[in-house]
């Protein structure tokens, strides 16, 4: 009475011990379009639950491969039998993580967060899930409320980011107040690794550098500031860019 | 479902409407938090009796109310699902389909059976074994 369908007409047992062999991913995709349909079923079922069709399907279709990975046809399950639970586990984890995900509404949401907190810290005493009245014992609130947080976590909608925080903020949505990488770190390092890759030159070149690069002067005016022709200049300079390439080029490795 | 209603049997009527899932589910979890279920396993049964209601409400031609009854026993926690109205109404639903919905039940509850004849849904058995 618990098997799943067996609408497919392919020998799924047969295909998955050949693959499990041959690692052959033609025979896993003939697998995979056969079974699809389940993962098709499992979405249209639970979606209008706050979560859209396409993700479950996505969450569902992902479990079918991993499935399919795991399975052991010589355990003498049929694979229908075996997708089908793994896949609503799947579905059941894609709930309870991304309700763990959700801001809470201020009212309930202090409920919530202590009863999440006396969840946690019960299943690491008890070593197993506790029950709904060791909830309430530990978080110090009547076991209707103890139901109620736990209906509340799975009831409530993630906030869209291109929501807009009040009404007045038209041109800002909720995803200009998210933070950002400070580039200023990234150059912060990158003038670290130069300055010490010039370090390395040697002293005509450190001046050359220094004249042509930091004080924006032409080859000629060099050569005439130090001494030396415009092609010795050119020639140190060649020198040095070659050098100090390949110390960034190090050190960017090392990074 | 069950023909002989025992004393300690909880029944609930519900209309056959979506927005009675929250109350079938709060319902489900009083139930079985005062038979010291986990969390986890409570959760999983509210999915699979609102699976059940579902099931009852998507038919080809839905009833007008349903009955969610529960039964405690010696070992364990009997769940029926079934349409308020004498004469069960026409599922309508691929057998293929019936099939994985059963499958998706039997993986939440730890038995899941439906009772299917003539092309009509007549109960849904949802059971949860309780440890002593």
């Amino acid at each position: 009475m618990r098997n799943a369908a067996q609408r497919p007409s392919i020998d799924a047992e047969g295909l998955l011990r050949e693959y499990a062999t041959t690692g052959n991913t033609a025979i896993r995709d003939r697998v995979v379009e056969a079974y699809l349909y389940i993962a098709s079923i499992i979405a249209r079922r639970f979606s209008g639950r706050g979560v859209d069709y396409d993700d479950l399907y996505q969450v569902a279709s992902l479990s079918l491969f991993k499935s399919i990975e795991r399975f052991d046809p010589d355990r003498g399950v049929k694979f229908a039998s075996f997708v089908t639970p793994t896949m609503v586990g799947e579905v059941k984890n894609y709930f309870r993580d991304r309700s763990r995900l959700i801001r809470l509404p201020r009212r309930g949401g202090e409920l919530v967060r202590a009863v999440e907190a006396a969840r946690d810290a019960l299943q690491v005493e008890l070593q197993r899930q506790p029950t709904a009245e060791e909830l309430a014992d530990r978080a110090g609130v009547p076991l209707e409320d103890v139901l109620e947080a736990l209906e509340m976590r799975g009831a409530i909608s993630p906030v869209s980011l291109d929501t807009l925080p009040s009404e007045d903020d038209e041109n800002a949505p909720l995803s200009a107040f998210l933070g950002q990488e400070d580039r200023g770190f990234a150059d912060f390092e990158k003038n670290d690794m130069l300055r010490r890759a010039i370090d390395q030159l040697d002293e005509r070149q450190r001046e050359v550098i220094r004249l042509r690069f930091f004080e924006g002067k032409g080859q000629r005016e060099v050569a005439q500031h130090i001494g030396v022709s415009q092609m010795t200049v050119s020639r140190v300079e060649r020198q040095a860019l070659a050098s100090l390439r390949e110390a960034l080029t190090e050190g960017e490795k090392e990074a | 479902m069950p023909e002989v209603i025992s004393e300690s049997a909880i029944s609930l009527t519900v209309p056959a409407d979506t927005s009675m899932m929250l109350v079938i589910r709060l319902t489900t979890a009083g139930v079985l938090a005062r038979a010291r279920l986990t969390v986890d396993a409570i959760d999983d049964m509210k999915m699979a009796v609102e699976e059940a209601c579902t099931l009852m409400i998507s038919q080809q031609c839905p009833p007008a109310g349903l009955c969610v009854e529960f039964f405690r026993r010696e070992d364990g926690l009997d769940i029926h699902v079934h349409s308020r109205a004498e004469q069960p109404c026409l599922c309508g639903m691929d057998r293929a389909e019936l099939d994985v919905v059963r499958a998706i039940l039997g993986s939440l509850a730890d038995d899941a059976q439906i009772d299917y004849s003539e092309g009509k849904i007549r109960n849904i058995l949802l059971t949860k074994k309780l440890k002593p």
